[in-house]
């Protein structure tokens, strides 16, 4: 019996390996293209609905008085890839993307893949041009002076003219900025432009209901906010005033260029700096021991988490919203979740966390970079080797239209919005209203199931007026909410970030080994220098080793970049 | 287990009963380490956002709500995966299980010509590799991508595991093999009617560690699947537990994903694997071999 | 070298026909062995000659054959650099401690679970302590990043024995036992499978024949069950042996900052924080290819060893 059942057991086992074999060697023989096989898969999947449109047109005759943005007679399959992330997760089907199909004809397949993720698969499918007609650029700029030149990208100048791109050209002219994207002349990626964007950023946020009761008084200077925190500290000792996230990169880079230096991202250094007007390499500088001064003190007074190199967001988000932590100096629009979840404990009913202007700094400057308002810095570019080129690029032009921009920020008209009075698209309250209370808020869950807004295919972008339409409509909008925006929009010390110079590839590369030398030397020294186990002054010692490092030589690199830029 | 009870029948010595004594406490103090975290999740998952941000969570969980799970079971993502994880699991262990065995007994057995030179082949692919990119073209080129095959197929063997396996199989003694032959039996048929009988445990723990090695891979799906219902339960498990950076800057506030949340998908994705082991365990009760060996 | 008793003996230098012959005897064996031989052609050996690119600058559209070559250009890169050799240190002394502690952890686990007789208790522990084998790194992170907090457990527990509170994550010295501390807790209930697996070949009446020649606990396990399963342990061992220079950079990245760098940064951390895993295809290959050879000389070498020791060796 036993034996018997082993031996089927192994013919089961034999037969698979078989069959795998057999697929295998029978794959090996045609010789045809993987995609086009795909693009048949799709079609075959999406047929119903194409069927549906296509008896349709057939009825009407013409196609063109019927469906006068239709960009193709016949429906063409179109590959993107995207990624996706998990506050509001993308799906092929969602109302947006059938809508932009029922418009153009053109029926997008979408490759969704995680964000965390998303940067490896990038690697493999660009490095072996093998990727969709297409293609989301993770790193922005970066990806574009690292593929750009390769050839598997599209040139796009070619159709970047009022003719061939009436709507995408109406915004290069409106924002010369976007000439900086350029690589020895050509643009190899479409950049997303933002719609009524409102510009958040890094700011300092505090607990101003603590700052009321005890009659402490706004601080206007960073010195002044110290003193305040350890006033707060002292009254509830059993606090970490200020925490952060994600260690000491943050830290720096949240901080930096508000007291006088600058870091760039968080593992860069590079930035600019608009009051002195170029690049400098923010560690490597004079102002830098400032920033490390000042981060030391509020380390010696207690009042910066002695934890600050370790913490995560998950500590952060813990901390502040339980009321062990005051303050935090990162993304302002933070505070309104923490007070929601502060607000649900006994006890701090009446718990508020508010940005405060940006104080002034040791040089007598108030000066913060907000998020980038009007061009994102998100990038979408073409398949050298895609099809329907000349489809794609109308399709886009489309998705910088109003009509484009519309139903890929607010859906499909008559079921999500309607058209107001001034023309204008708004959401339909009943609609919106199934996603009260919804996780992880109520505008990203509308978002997700419309697959609609900056983080979708989308191009003209918006988020933020979306979110607050949504909110407002949900009531889950507050007046700290309200009073927020007055306070970031009136506060002068906000300026939008600069876009950084395309380098050469042998700029890029020469950068590149420089930069991960000198944050090699850097990294290890930081903490040393806040937690003052090394007295400031020291600090010329380090400037001095990044300079052997060659770190002036790449702030001339990017001097020069800059310069070229500005002469195009 | 019957031969345990016989063991414990004899008279033990005050040594043995110390001895046993030790190593229960021991066992029991380990066992509560490593079943710890697991239960924290589970009482996390269960708990309500305020009570985990005050991080007061221990041994109970607080405010008990199944809220978490309620998004969970309604995230549509996760059941086409768990669909897929459930196939891709299933059909990769016995190809896995089937080529690791045709491949481990050969190379077990001292007497097989080439065996040496073989073994040096197999090997050496544990340490040089030509990497994803000429890999993902070989794929490619077998026109795989976006199949199951690409995930099943490149993963075919585990030399980790076909070492693992033919060390087992050699334990078999040559004395066995050679009265089958004598029996006219071929080496096929020796595989099939006296190794792998005997090797039970063994094969027991390659299913294991096959099908373990499935549920929990996501890299390769990620990288060759672009199909977004193709994907096993892990890619989607991934996409929501590490959250990418892009949303922090979109948006005045972000919205951070519930700790709750997060750990309820880890429960979910992790149960359904956690049920194989018991199946297996019988197969690591001591004598297992030996009782087959004299039968 | 030496002649395995048992094993058939092979004439020096054999004919081709004599080949042939010994072929053809063994022709079951090799049917078997025809789908896992192409596999490994296929799979493995088919993409190896991407190793070259270690060679070349390559570019996309020139693909690997036709990219430039450019010699040793990328290993000089970081071969001559002493932070380099710094990596290799930190790589290899995270292993080791990995080895010394984790290696021997699964065994004594697998044997101390073998001396259980209550069954129902014995399967209990076993199915639990491969629990933490199924909570993914970001998690585990995360829970050793709050154990560890200043009012985490190990700090609480630390500062009711009167010791100093401190955030271990941010001291060099304890990184190495932290790290090798929570990949033990992750992976020795999983390893020790393997371990359990082999104990059921160990012969029963030789056990109970001991025992009634009085054999002790302890006699018995170091003189019939530690034999019985030694093949498998030295196969293990030769296998970590040669993964000494590789290590992930998942877990590392997640638990080190800048302060620990000095004994928590290795080469794949290195390699990604440059984000060479972004574009600079070429240069992770060196780097990748520089690993490979020093774990195959590392496996050859320990198998040599292994071989004069006993007679385990992997071929």
């Amino acid at each position: 019996m036993k034996k018997k059942a082993i031996i089927q057991k192994l013919a089961a086992m034999a037969m698979t390996t078989v069959l795998a074999a057999a697929t295998l060697a029978g794959c090996g023989n045609d010789g045809g293209e993987s995609s086009s096989q795909e693009a048949s898969d799709t079609q075959a999947d999406s047929g119903s609905s194409a069927d549906a449109s296509g008896a349709s047109a057939e009825s009407g005759g013409v196609q063109d008085d019927e469906h006068p943005s239709w960009i193709v007679d016949d429906p063409i399959t179109v590959s993107v890839m995207l990624s996706d992330n998990s506050q509001q997760p993308k799906r092929q089907d969602a109302p947006a993307h059938e809508e932009i199909f029922k418009k153009t004809n053109i029926q997008l397949e979408f490759q969704i893949v995680p964000a965390a993720s998303y940067e490896e698969k990038q690697s493999v499918v660009l490095g072996t041009n093998n990727f969709p007609d297409i293609i989301y650029l993770q790193n922005g700029t970066k990806d574009i002076v690292t593929y750009g030149t390769s050839g598997i990208f599209e040139p796009l100048m070619q159709y970047v003219n009022e003719e061939t791109m009436p709507n995408f050209y109406k915004f290069w002219e409106q924002y010369p900025d976007m000439k900086k994207y350029l690589l020895e002349g050509e643009l190899y990626a479409f950049p997303v432009v933002a719609r009524d964007e409102s510009a958040a950023g890094f700011g300092p946020v505090i607990r101003m209901d603590l700052l009321e009761k005890h009659d402490i008084p706004t601080p206007q200077t960073f010195d002044e906010l110290l003193d305040a925190l350890a006033k707060l500290h002292e009254i509830y000792p059993d606090t970490i005033p200020w925490t952060g996230r994600k260690g000491t990169p943050q830290l720096l880079a949240t901080a930096s260029y508000m007291l006088g230096s600058g870091m760039g991202g968080r593992t860069d250094g590079m930035y600019y700096d608009f009051d002195e007007k170029k690049y400098i390499f923010g560690p490597a500088s004079e102002n830098f021991k400032e920033v490390l001064r000042y981060l030391n003190k509020a380390y010696e007074m207690g009042v910066l988490d002695p934890e600050f190199a370790t913490t995560t967001d998950e500590q952060m988000d813990s901390k502040l919203s339980s009321g062990k932590s005051l303050f935090y100096l990162d993304n302002s629009g933070f505070g309104a979740n923490y007070t929601a979840k502060l607000n649900q404990i006994e006890g701090y009913e009446d718990a508020r966390f508010q940005v405060l202007p940006i104080p002034e700094n040791s040089f007598g400057d108030r000066r913060a970079v907000a998020y980038a308002a009007d061009l994102p810095g998100r990038f979408y570019s073409i398949n050298a080797k895609a099809e329907n080129k000349e489809e794609i690029i109308k399709l886009i032009d489309w998705l910088y239209s109003k009509e484009g921009s519309d139903i890929t920020n607010y859906g499909v008209e008559g079921v999500s919005f309607e058209y107001g009075e001034d023309g204008e698209p708004h959401f339909i309250e009943e609609y919106v209203m199934q996603f009260k209370g919804a996780e992880p808020s109520d505008y990203y869950a509308v978002f997700a199931d419309l697959g609609i807004t900056k983080l979708d295919f989308c191009f003209w972008a918006g988020n933020t007026r979306m979110g607050s339409e949504i909110q407002k409509m949900t009531g889950s909008w507050t007046e700290l909410t309200d009073e927020y925006w007055e306070i970031i929009n009136n506060d002068p010390a906000y300026v939008q970030p600069h876009i950084n110079p395309s380098l050469t590839e042998e700029e890029a590369e020469t950068v590149q080994d420089i930069l991960a030398e000198v944050n090699t030397i850097l990294e290890p020294e930081y903490n040393k220098y806040i937690m003052g186990t090394e007295p400031i002054d020291n600090w010329d010692n380090v400037i001095k080793k990044c300079e052997d490092a060659g770190v002036r030589q790449i702030e001339e690199i990017y001097n020069a970049a800059e310069a070229r830029a500005n002469a195009q | 287990m019957k031969k345990q009870k016989v063991v414990s029948r004899k008279p033990q010595s005050t040594g043995s009963k110390v001895f046993d004594c030790i190593n229960c406490i021991l066992l029991a103090i380990i066992g509560f380490i490593m079943f710890y975290p697991m239960y924290y999740v589970l009482i996390v998952s269960v708990s309500s956002a305020v009570n985990i941000a005050q991080g007061n969570i221990a041994f109970l969980p607080k405010g008990i709500n199944f809220a978490a799970y309620e998004r969970v079971f309604h995230t549509a993502t996760i059941w086409t995966g768990y669909k897929n994880t459930l196939l891709y699991t299933v059909l990769g262990t016995l190809i896995n299980v089937a080529l690791t065995a045709m491949c481990a007994y050969p190379l077990s057995r001292k007497d097989f010509y080439g065996r040496g030179p073989l073994t040096v082949f197999v090997t050496l692919t544990m340490f040089i590799s030509g990497g994803m990119i000429p890999l993902y073209l070989v794929v490619n080129n077998l026109h795989l991508l976006n199949t199951m095959w690409a995930v099943l197929l490149p993963s075919a063997i585990s030399t980790y595991n076909m070492i693992v396996m033919r060390t087992s199989f050699s334990s078999i003694p040559d004395s066995l093999v050679e009265s089958a032959y004598l029996d006219g039996a071929n080496d096929i048929q020796i595989l099939g009617r006296i190794v792998l009988p005997l090797s039970k445990p063994i094969i027991a723990t390659m299913v294991l560690f096959y099908a373990v090695s499935h549920w929990n891979s996501y890299f390769p799906a990620l990288l060759y699947l672009n199909d977004q219902k193709k994907y096993p339960v892990q890619v989607i498990m991934r996409s929501i537990i590490i959250e990418g950076d892009v949303a922090a800057e979109t948006t005045g506030s972000i919205n951070v994903i519930a700790t709750n949340y997060k750990y309820a998908v880890i429960i979910i994705s992790v149960i359904p694997i956690l049920m194989v082991y018991p199946f297996l365990q019988k197969y690591f009760t001591k004598g297992v071999m030996v009782g087959a060996v004299k039968g | 070298m030496k002649n395995n008793p048992g094993t058939a003996l092979k004439p020096y230098k054999m004919t081709g026909k004599q080949k042939w012959k010994q072929i053809k005897r063994n022709k079951y064996l090799w049917i078997l062995m025809i789908l896992p031989l192409a596999y490994y052609i296929i799979f493995c050996y088919g993409p190896m000659y991407g190793v070259l690119i270690a060679f070349k600058n390559y570019k996309i559209m020139d693909g690997v054959w036709g990219s430039k070559w450019v010699g040793l250009k990328w290993f000089a890169k970081f071969l001559p650099d002493p932070y380099f050799w710094k990596l290799v240190r930190n790589t290899l002394l995270l292993n080791l401690y990995g080895l010394l502690w984790g290696f021997p952890i699964p065994i004594i686990l697998a044997l101390m679970l073998n001396e259980v007789t209550h069954s129902k208790f014995k399967r209990v522990i076993q199915s639990v302590s491969y629990l933490p084998h199924f909570i993914s790194t970001v998690v585990v992170c995360g829970m050793v990043t709050n154990f560890l907090s200043l009012d985490g457990i190990i700090n609480q527990v630390l500062g009711a024995l009167g010791f100093e509170k401190k955030v271990f994550l941010m001291y060099p010295e304890y990184f190495r036992t932290i790290f090798t501390a929570t990949g033990i807790w992750q992976s020795c209930g999983w390893t020790s499978i393997i371990y359990l697996a082999s104990l059921t070949a160990v012969d029963q009446e030789i056990i109970e024949a001991a025992m009634i020649d009085g054999a002790n606990r302890w006699h018995r396990i170091r003189h019939v069950t530690l034999p019985a399963i030694a093949p498998t342990i030295s196969t293990m061992l030769i296998m970590q042996l040669g993964k000494l220079m590789t290590i992930g950079y998942e877990k590392i990245i997640l638990l080190y900052n800048g302060s620990t760098y000095e004994t928590a940064d290795v080469i794949s951390t290195y390699v990604y924080r440059r984000g060479i895993l972004k574009a600079d295809y070429s240069y992770s290959t060196a780097v990748g290819l520089f690993q490979s050879l020093v774990g195959l000389i590392l496996l050859v070498a320990s198998n040599k060893i292994s071989k004069k020791l006993s007679d385990t060796s992997l071929w």
